[in-house]
């Protein structure tokens, strides 16, 4: 089966741009972002330093983070390795963006078309007439050209009408295109008979771009294989919106947890959680609404609960909003049990979500959704604290306790997450979370405040004093909001990308299969993929006309 | 025949009759006038046949000036050139350049351009700039608006009072440079190729009145000498008086520097987007096909811009500038343009579009009209300079840099030249032009067109050029300059059909000289 792949050879790239140039024309590239970069990296810091140029673009990798984080299923793959998108499926949620460690995708917010003639009097903002406004876009290795010229009976590769733009136009003729399933390739005959290195090879993505280092290129390398060869990137897709989801997420499914069990105890007779719970999760998905490109096409989110966390996010939140509130109307064992199971479903898949983010070096670490969970029962306590003593006016020891417990396992899970060591890549995005400003919120007003509180509280038998209770929910609240705003906006970077000889990572064949199959065979049909972007497949913009 | 010069032994002296620097654009079609000639060719050239980086860090220097493209990316070292670096996408899967003579009025000595007039005029240059065409391969040789436009699908546009005019330049395919020239020049037998060559200095006699061999090093250690009757330096308008200032051991100030010319008048072509037309009716953007993109015609890849007739230029003094109309989106706030307040009526309505603007930023509303790209040619400036830095490359020579400067009048006849189009647009009644320039600031996102002209001018009279009519330095009797340094000034058109033209031509007066016996 064809494994289309590209080998770069470093040490004839002169970093002039054009391929990027002449992609950003060819293929008529959105705004939002290039398709292809160029950066440049220098050792020194030294405008007349040796300097090396390290074309990049998406990798088409077998192991491809983007392909499970992918709520909708637009992003595919084919049977020839390549990623492509079904851009009518595609939300423009940005979960693709921030899941791909090298920053290849990009969300086409505002339908701009910066680079060329545009739409008027030439309505072809991109080839075929797709609708890409508010979705995301990406390099594909041009194979719709690619497959025209292999029709017209032009060989991939060596002719220019059946290579993507970049390789045939390559000013130096650095860039080479072919099979690499076929032994008998040019790229493959290439890999082989050269000591090859890829980008991001700790990740093990596998990606199908395999660069070429001669001597002196080796020279221009950085000392240690984790220097980035292009700087991180702040992420631009999630932005206060998600941060509200996330935090009323998390608070509300806590508050509904603690609410529960509260009731069933008999420590708490209330209901006012019932609705505010699903109140506060439903105004943290409506935010999102504003933050994803296509809104109106949220139905899809569903069509990926297999693999992506997100699918399951909206499942969670898609059974808990009207469980909950059908409980309220009519209160029901049943009816509880399955929104209590949502509810921990929903927090835990926010977890995961951030977890599964392989982009960001800050979020794709192992105790974050610890991290999550706790910090939403904590959240979610504080809350109750002060619902209780607004109502009851004497706090449940109940209610204090559990709150104690979750702002100490958060407090514990926040310090593991920053202080463990770790990769270079994740310290220094972190950095920010670790400054006084930022721990005296988080240890200090989230953690330690309400502790004492609630220990004098207790200790002191005035479990009556409300304004203390209150107090004591608002700091965890405000330790909460700092906590997932410094990790999605202030440590949200998209990780640089480091460049790693093949020979000095340790591959398993068996441990780490180059997972081409993972992906049913349904989606693909007759070696044609879905993808409006394919020559001969329907789904056109202009044809609904 | 090519020789790896990796390979040659240290202190080896190669004779031979001519000696080219530099296998680009120029060296090359040089070389290929001379195949078959009765002297022996050697051509040297810094890279091999492909790409190396360490041999393009050769380049590296700063730019101290106006910002522009880093050296190094702007020029490329091996085989062919920057011929490699032609992107201009003509479909069918070919990349170019655009190609054009210079107007007649580019050669004049014009009053209100200082340093302007070449010591020829077009008419001169035409039997070359066919033969330049040629070899571009982007016959046949006519450039006549009417040849190119078609009445019926691409019209050019009407411009009655005579103002502004259409222009058309042609798409030359980068391919013959890359390809067939290269295969040529290699296969013939009186044409030696030695590849990883760099020429370090021009040794001359005590008089630096002649050339007498050339120093050549490899990025491997080796070192060689070129003895030759003739030199002819295609090495770009950077590297050129690079080496010439670098070769001062007879002349401290640099070979043929005394009049402290070389590297001085750099010009490039002022590239920049400014303006927005917004047309009266919207049916225009059916009509301008001519001039929206590269299209082919009989075979030959064209496009049509707008320029300002000769009249026009002499009568407004200005220097000489074209057009290309984009078809783009643009900000809402050009449906409400401001207009001249005289009265109270005119106060309100301009208040009102004041508001529609702000509006329309908030709705972030966009209008269909076209974006103009301009292409200038730039007043010869004497400060807008090439010097040698004090660091040194890894052979040794020191590194160069670059000063580019823009002069206030630059941008004045950008703005009049802007004026004038706007004036017989609204005459024509096909719109409105929004000029966005102001004052005498460089417009933003200025930039060249890699464009490097200027640093070895061409003068009959020695104290005002560095080289003759016939591109020979005045001071060295057998040391030649091919290539765009060589311009006295820039034009708007690009600069490869000129300097072909004069590369041919230069080809030819090298043959009469050689069958004389090399003494020129």
């Amino acid at each position: 089966m064809t494994r289309w792949g590209m080998v770069i050879d470093l040490q004839s790239c002169i970093g002039c741009n054009g391929c990027a140039e002449i992609c950003r024309d060819v293929n008529r590239v959105p705004g939002g972002g290039e398709w292809r970069e160029v950066p440049i990296y220098r050792k020194e810091d030294n405008l007349l330093a040796p300097e090396l140029a390290l074309p990049f673009s998406c990798m088409q990798c077998s192991d491809a983070p983007c392909l499970d984080v992918c709520p909708t299923t637009a992003t595919l793959r084919r049977e020839d390795g390549i990623i492509d998108i079904e851009y009518d499926l595609c939300i423009g949620c940005g979960y693709c963006v921030v899941a791909c460690p090298y920053m290849a995708r990009h969300i086409n917010k505002h339908n701009e078309s910066l680079h060329l003639p545009s739409a008027v009097g030439k309505p072809e903002p991109f080839p075929n007439g797709a609708d890409l406004h508010g979705v995301c876009t990406k390099c594909n290795f041009c194979i719709p050209r690619v497959e025209a010229g292999m029709a017209r009976g032009y060989e991939p590769g060596v002719d220019p009408q059946a290579s993507p733009t970049c390789v045939a136009f390559c000013t130096t003729n650095a860039l080479h295109f072919g099979d690499l399933s076929d032994p008998d390739s040019h790229v493959s005959q290439l890999t082989h008979a050269n000591e090859t290195a890829q980008m991001q090879l700790d990740l093990n993505t596998g990606p199908a771009i395999y660069y070429l280092l001669g001597d002196g290129v080796k020279t221009r390398l950085p000392d240690t294989p984790e220097t980035p060869l292009a700087p991180r990137r702040k992420q631009t897709v999630w932005e206060w919106p998600a941060v509200l989801n996330f935090i009323l997420g998390g608070t509300a499914t806590g508050l509904y947890l603690i609410g529960l069990l509260a009731l069933a105890s008999g420590a708490w007779e209330t209901a006012v959680f019932k609705w505010l719970s699903p109140l506060l999760t439903s105004l943290g998905f409506l935010a999102l609404t504003v933050e994803a490109g296509r809104p109106l096409r949220s139905r899809y989110l569903l069509r990926h609960l297999r693999r992506s966390w997100m699918s399951r996010e909206a499942l969670a939140a898609a059974i808990f909003i009207p469980l909950a509130l059908l409980d309220w109307f009519i209160p029901n064992i049943v009816l509880q049990s399955i929104a209590a199971i949502a509810a921990a479903g929903l927090t835990v898949s926010q977890g995961f979500m951030i977890y599964r983010s392989p982009g960001v070096a800050s979020w794709s670490v192992w105790p974050m959704p610890f991290l999550f969970i706790a910090s939403g029962f904590a959240a979610g306590g504080g809350l109750a604290l002060a619902l209780a003593g607004w109502q009851v006016r004497i706090i449940p020891e109940l209610l204090l306790s559990i709150t104690q417990v979750s702002i100490v396992l958060n407090l514990a899970a926040w310090l593991v997450y920053l202080y463990v060591p770790r990769t270079s890549e994740f310290q220094t995005a972190t950095a920010s979370l670790r400054t006084r400003a930022s721990m005296g919120t988080i240890i200090g007003i989230g953690g330690v405040l309400p502790l004492l509180i609630l220990i004098w509280l207790a200790v002191g038998s005035s479990v009556d004093n409300q304004i203390l209770a209150a107090l004591a929910g608002l700091s965890v609240i405000t330790g909460h909001v700092t906590q997932k705003a410094g990790i999605v906006l202030k440590a949200g970077y998209l990780r640089g990308i480091t460049l790693r000889m093949r020979s000095q990572i340790k591959f398993d064949e068996e441990t780490h299969p180059q997972r081409l199959d993972r992906y049913p065979k349904s989606k693909v049909k007759n070696g044609q993929a879905l993808s409006p972007n394919a020559p001969g497949s329907g789904r056109q913009r202009g044809d609904a006309k | 025949m090519i020789v790896d010069s990796r390979s040659l032994p240290e202190g080896e002296i190669i004779n031979t009759d001519v000696c080219i620097v530099g296998a680009g654009t120029a060296g090359i079609t040089l070389a290929r006038e001379f195949i078959g000639a009765d002297f022996q060719v050697c051509l040297l050239e810094s890279g091999g046949l492909k790409a190396d980086q360490e041999t393009q860090f050769l380049y590296k220097g700063t730019n101290v000036g106006l910002p522009y493209y880093e050296m190094d990316k702007s020029r490329v070292r091996f085989f062919g050139g920057s011929s490699h670096r032609w992107h201009v996408n003509m479909g069918d899967n070919e990349m170019g350049v655009r190609l054009r003579p210079f107007d007649p009025i580019d050669f004049e000595n014009r009053d209100w351009v200082p340093y302007s007039g070449w010591p020829f005029n077009k008419a001169h240059l035409a039997p070359y700039y066919d033969r330049a065409q040629t070899i571009c391969q982007i016959n046949p040789p006519t450039f006549a608006t009417d040849d190119w436009a078609d009445m019926d699908k691409r019209p050019s546009l009407p411009f009655a009072n005579g103002n502004v005019k259409t222009i058309i330049y042609k798409i030359g395919t980068r391919d013959p440079f890359t390809k067939q020239y290269v295969k040529e020049v290699t296969d013939a037998n009186n044409v030696t190729s030695f590849l990883y060559a760099n020429a370090l200095e021009i040794e001359t006699d005590e008089q630096a009145q002649r050339a007498a061999q050339l120093r050549v090093a490899t990025l491997a250690g080796n070192t060689f000498y070129v003895a030759a009757k003739l030199f002819v330096l295609a090495s770009g308008g950077i590297e050129i008086p690079r080496l010439l200032l670098s070769s001062n051991k007879a002349q401290p100030t640099g070979l043929g520097n005394q009049h402290d010319l070389v590297g001085r008048f750099f010009m490039e072509h002022l590239h920049f987007w400014s303006g927005v037309f917004i047309p009266a009716n919207p049916g225009i953007f059916q009509k301008t096909d001519l001039y929206n993109d590269v299209h082919k015609v009989n075979q030959v890849a064209v496009i049509g811009k707008l320029a300002l007739s000769e009249k026009t230029l002499r009568q407004e003094k200005l220097l000489n500038q074209n057009i290309q109309l984009i078809p783009r989106l643009t900000p809402g706030r050009y449906r409400y343009p401001l207009i001249e307040a005289n009265n109270a009526a005119d106060r309100l309505t301009n208040n009102y579009r004041k508001a529609r603007r702000k509006l329309s930023k908030y709705l972030n509303q966009q209008v269909a009209g076209y974006r103009l790209a301009n292409m200038t040619e730039q007043m010869p400036n004497p400060d807008s300079r090439v010097t040698l830095m004090t660091e040194r490359d890894q052979l040794g020579q020191r590194r160069a840099q670059l000063d580019w400067q823009v002069t206030k009048q630059d941008i004045q006849s950008v703005i009049r030249t802007q004026e004038i189009i706007a004036t017989a647009l609204e005459q024509a009644n096909i719109g409105r032009l929004h000029i966005d320039l102001r004052g005498a600031a460089p417009p933003p996102g200025l930039h060249g067109g890699y464009h490097h002209m200027g640093t070895t001018r061409m003068h009959i009279d020695p104290k005002q050029g560095i080289v003759d009519a016939n591109s020979r330095m005045h001071s060295v009797n057998n040391l030649y300059i091919a290539g765009p340094s060589v311009f006295p000034t820039g034009g708007y058109a690009n600069p490869v059909l000129t300097m072909l033209a004069l590369t041919v031509r230069l080809a030819d007066h090298i043959k009469r000289v050689m069958q004389k016996g090399g003494d020129s």
